[in-house]
C-alpha cells in the first residue's frame, strides 16, 4: 500500500472561498456572537462598481417567541472583511444578523442577506420556577448559593490541568 | 441508610493518531503512553477490585477514535514494538542503578509495571477492547461513548445531519465493539445547545452530562441543584458536574496530585540520561521525550528533586482518598438536610490524568472504592443509569447551553486561532448531504467513496483541532489534521459528483483513515429517511 502523504494528499490549499453566497451566526458565550460570510465575486464586483467602500453588519435582537425586531444596531466594516466578533452584552437572547451597504447617495441601507437565528447562552439561574418543583423554606437559597459560590472557580482545575497538558506537548514537542 | 450517591465518570479520549506513513509518530506516541500508564493501569485496579469482590460503581466514556485504534492491528503491533523497546531500556536501566540504594528498587518498580502491562496485553490479544468488554461484564463499569470524531457539537449544528452522524457513528460504532447500546453519551467537552438531546434520544441515549451551569441555569430552576439529573422534554436526563468534588481532586491550590510526595512528572530518564545511551530507546530513536521512566517526587516548587519513594507515595494515596470520602460523606451530610431525597454527586474527570501526570491517581481510585465498600453506609457508588434504574421521580427542564471549557461556553473551540475552520466545516456538511441525497443506490467502488468522505468529514471535525490551535502547542500539526481531512473530503466530493474517481488513491485513503469500518453514508440523508434504531428507551 502506498502510504505516501503526498501522494494522499490534494496539494491545493482550502478553497477560499466555496461559491456560494452565506451569512453565518454562531454563538461564543453568553455575551458573544461570531459572525462569517462569503460573497460573490458577482456581488463583489457589483459592490465596487457602486463605490460602496464598507459593510455594514446589522446586528438584530428579536423577541423570544415571535422572532419580531425588538432593536438593532449598524457595525460598519471595511468592504473586504468576512468575520466579525460582535459584543452583544445580552445572555439568553435570540439575534439575527443582515449583511448590507448603505447608499453614499441617501444613506439608504440594502440588504445583501441574511443570517440564521442564535440564542446567545444563559449566564445566570433562571427566574422561572416550577412550583410542583420547589425546595421549601430558603432551602433553595441555601442550596444555590453553596453551588455558585463553589462554582466560581471551578473551571480553576481544568485550566491547570489543561496548563500540564500543554507544558506536556511542548516536552514533546522538543 | 443511604444519604448520597457517588459517581465517578472517567471520560477517555484520543483523537485519531494513525500514521502509517511514519515510522515514528510523536502523536502515535500519546496512544502508547497513555495506554501504558492511563488504560492499562486503571484496568488492572478495577480487575483487581472484581478480584477482592469490591462492590464498586464507576461509569467510563471511551471514545470512539481511541476504541479504534485499539482495535487496529498497525497501532497493536507498534504498541507492542513500543513495549519491547521500553522494556529493554528498563533491563539496561536496571543494570545502571543496581548498586544504588535509592534508584535501583525503582527500576525494578517499572520492570513489574511493564511485565504487567505486557501480561494483560497478551491475555487482551493486544486489544484493550477486550479488557474492557470483559470488566463490563461484572456490571460494576458502566462503558459509555460519545460523539464518533469528538466533534464540539455547538458548532456543528448549523447541519443537524453533521451531529447526527457524529452520534450515530459513535453509538454504532461502540454497538459493534461491545455489541450492546451505550446507555449514556458523553457530550464531549460536555458541549451542550438545546436541542441536542432529540437526536441522542431518538438513538436510545437516556442520559447525558453537562458541566455544573448547564444544570444550574436550566429553565425552569432545577429545584435540587446539580443533585438530581433533570429530565428534558426528549426524554433524555441531564446529570451535572458537581464542583466541590472536582475542587477537591484538581485544584493548583488544594488538589491532590500536587502533593510533594507523589511521583514528578517532568524529570524523565529520556532528558536526564547521555544521548549515547538513551537515543536507541527514544521515540523516534535520537530525539529527546518521555520514556515514562521517572525517578523523582515533586519534593517541592523548585528545581531540587529528591529520588521517588512508592510506599510513601501509596501511602498519601490511601489518605487522600480517605479525605475524599470524608468530604463526600460531609456533602451528602449537609445535602440531605436541605433536600427531600438522597443527593447524587457527579464527579467527571479526563481519564487520561489518572496514571498518565497523576502517577498515582489509579491507586487513589482504587482505595477510594475499597474504602466506601468497607466504611460506608451513607455513601454509596452509583452510576447514572443504575440511579436512573432507581426510579426516583425527575423534574422537567431545558438545560442550558455550555461546555466545561475555559469560561464554561464555546470559545476555545471558537476564537481568533481557530474561528477559520467553520467556515470549511460548515460547508463539507452541506456537501456531504448532498451527495448522500444525490446517490442514495450507489454501489462499489462509489459507495466506497462516498463512505470515505463521510470518514474524512468526521476527521476534520474532531474538537481535538481547534482545541490544540486554542492552546498554541502542537499547533502545526492540528492545523495540518484539519487541512489534511477536508482536503482528501473535497477531493472526493469533487471525483464522486464528476463519477471520475481516482480508484487507486481512494483504496490507499481508505486503508490510511480506515477507522469506522461499517460506516454508511446514508446517516446524511435528510431526516428521517434512514431507518432509526434501537427502540427509544422509555424511561
Amino acid at each position: 500500500m502506498n502510504y505516501n502523504l503526498e501522494y494522499l494528499n490534494d496539494d491545493r490549499l482550502l478553497p477560499e472561498s466555496y461559491g456560494i453566497e452565506r451569512l453565518i451566526l454562531l454563538p461564543r458565550d453568553p455575551h458573544w456572537l461570531f459572525s462569517y460570510w462569503e460573497i460573490t465575486p458577482g456581488t463583489y464586483s457589483g459592490l465596487r462598481k457602486e463605490g460602496i467602500e464598507s459593510l455594514i453588519l446589522r446586528v438584530k435582537r428579536l423577541s423570544q417567541d415571535t422572532a419580531a425586531l425588538q432593536s438593532y444596531y449598524d457595525i460598519n466594516m471595511p468592504r473586504e472583511t468576512n468575520n466579525w466578533y460582535i459584543n452583544t452584552g445580552i445572555a439568553d437572547t435570540n439575534y439575527q444578523v443582515e449583511l448590507g451597504w448603505r447608499s453614499p447617495i441617501n444613506g439608504q441601507f440594502f440588504l445583501i442577506m441574511t443570517s440564521n437565528i442564535v440564542r446567545t447562552p444563559p449566564d445566570s439561574i433562571s427566574r422561572q420556577q416550577d412550583e410542583e418543583w420547589m425546595l421549601p423554606n430558603g432551602k433553595n437559597q441555601r442550596l444555590y448559593r453553596r453551588l455558585v459560590r463553589s462554582n466560581m472557580s471551578s473551571f480553576e482545575f481544568f485550566l491547570w490541568s489543561r496548563r500540564q497538558r500543554s507544558k506536556e506537548s511542548v516536552q514533546h514537542a522538543n | 441508610m443511604t444519604q448520597g450517591y457517588l459517581a465517578i465518570v472517567l471520560h477517555a479520549h484520543l483523537p485519531y493518531v494513525r500514521h502509517p506513513e511514519h515510522d515514528f509518530s510523536l502523536e502515535e506516541k500519546w496512544l502508547y503512553e497513555a495506554n501504558t500508564e492511563c488504560y492499562l493501569p486503571l484496568l488492572s485496579t478495577m480487575r483487581q477490585l472484581e478480584q477482592e469482590n469490591i462492590s464498586y460503581s464507576l461509569t467510563i466514556s471511551l471514545s470512539p477514535t481511541l476504541l479504534s485504534m485499539w482495535k487496529d492491528p498497525l497501532l497493536q503491533n507498534r504498541y507492542h514494538q513500543y513495549l519491547t523497546r521500553l522494556l529493554q531500556l528498563n533491563q539496561k536501566e536496571i543494570e545502571h542503578t543496581r548498586p544504588d540504594p535509592q534508584f535501583g528498587p525503582l527500576a525494578r518498580m517499572y520492570k513489574k509495571r511493564i511485565e504487567n502491562t505486557m501480561e494483560q496485553m497478551n491475555q487482551y490479544g493486544w486489544d484493550i477492547t477486550q479488557g474492557f468488554a470483559r470488566l463490563a461484564d461484572f456490571g460494576h463499569v458502566e462503558l459509555i461513548t460519545t460523539a464518533a470524531t469528538h466533534g464540539f457539537l455547538p458548532l456543528l449544528n448549523l447541519q443537524p445531519a453533521a451531529v447526527y452522524g457524529q452520534i450515530r457513528t459513535g453509538i454504532d460504532y461502540f454497538k459493534e465493539v461491545f455489541g450492546f447500546y451505550p446507555r449514556g453519551f458523553w457530550l464531549p467537552e460536555c458541549g451542550y445547545y438545546p436541542g441536542i438531546e432529540n437526536p441522542l434520544a431518538e438513538l436510545g441515549i437516556e442520559y447525558f452530562i453537562l458541566d455544573t451551569h448547564g444544570l444550574l441555569y436550566a429553565a425552569p430552576r432545577p429545584k435540587y441543584g446539580v443533585y438530581s439529573p433533570i429530565i428534558t422534554p426528549s426524554g433524555a436526563a441531564a446529570f451535572a458536574r458537581d464542583p466541590e468534588s472536582s475542587k477537591q481532586v484538581w485544584s493548583s491550590q488544594e488538589g491532590y496530585p500536587g502533593d510533594y510526595n507523589y511521583r514528578e512528572f517532568y524529570r524523565d530518564i529520556g532528558y536526564d540520561r547521555e544521548m549515547e545511551y538513551i537515543g536507541p530507546f527514544l521515540h523516534p530513536p535520537g530525539l529527546r521525550g518521555d520514556t515514562g521512566l521517572k525517578y523523582y517526587r515533586i519534593t517541592g516548587e523548585s528545581e531540587y528533586k529528591e529520588p521517588y519513594r512508592q510506599d510513601i507515595a501509596l501511602t498519601k494515596a490511601a489518605e487522600h482518598a480517605g479525605n475524599f470520602m470524608f468530604n463526600r460523606e460531609k456533602q451528602a451530610e449537609y445535602l440531605v438536610e436541605l433536600l427531600d431525597r438522597p443527593p447524587i454527586v457527579i464527579a467527571p474527570y479526563d481519564a487520561e490524568l489518572f496514571g498518565h501526570w497523576w502517577f498515582e491517581g489509579p491507586e487513589w481510585l482504587g482505595g477510594l472504592c475499597r474504602k466506601i465498600h468497607r466504611e460506608q453506609n451513607n455513601l454509596k457508588m452509583i452510576t447514572p443509569g443504575k440511579y436512573l434504574d432507581l426510579g426516583m421521580s425527575i423534574q422537567l427542564a431545558r438545560p442550558a447551553a455550555s461546555s466545561w471549557g475555559d469560561k464554561g461556553y464555546y470559545e476555545v473551540w471558537l476564537n481568533q486561532n481557530n474561528d477559520w475552520l467553520y467556515r470549511h466545516l460548515h460547508p463539507a456538511a452541506e456537501k456531504m448531504q448532498t451527495l448522500a441525497a444525490r446517490f442514495p443506490d450507489a454501489k462499489e467502488n462509489l459507495r466506497l467513496a462516498l463512505n470515505q468522505a463521510a470518514r474524512e468529514l468526521l476527521l476534520a471535525q474532531s474538537s481535538d483541532w481547534p482545541f490544540i490551535m486554542t492552546t498554541g502547542t502542537m499547533d502545526d500539526y492540528a492545523r495540518r489534521r484539519a487541512v489534511t481531512h477536508l482536503t482528501r473530503f473535497l477531493k472526493l466530493s469533487a471525483e464522486i459528483e464528476t463519477g471520475d474517481l481516482d480508484i487507486n488513491w481512494l483504496h490507499s485513503l481508505a486503508a490510511a483513515d480506515n477507522l469506522f469500518p461499517n460506516i454508511d453514508y446514508h446517516q446524511y440523508l435528510p431526516e428521517g429517511t434512514y431507518e432509526l434504531y434501537p427502540e427509544p428507551a422509555v424511561l
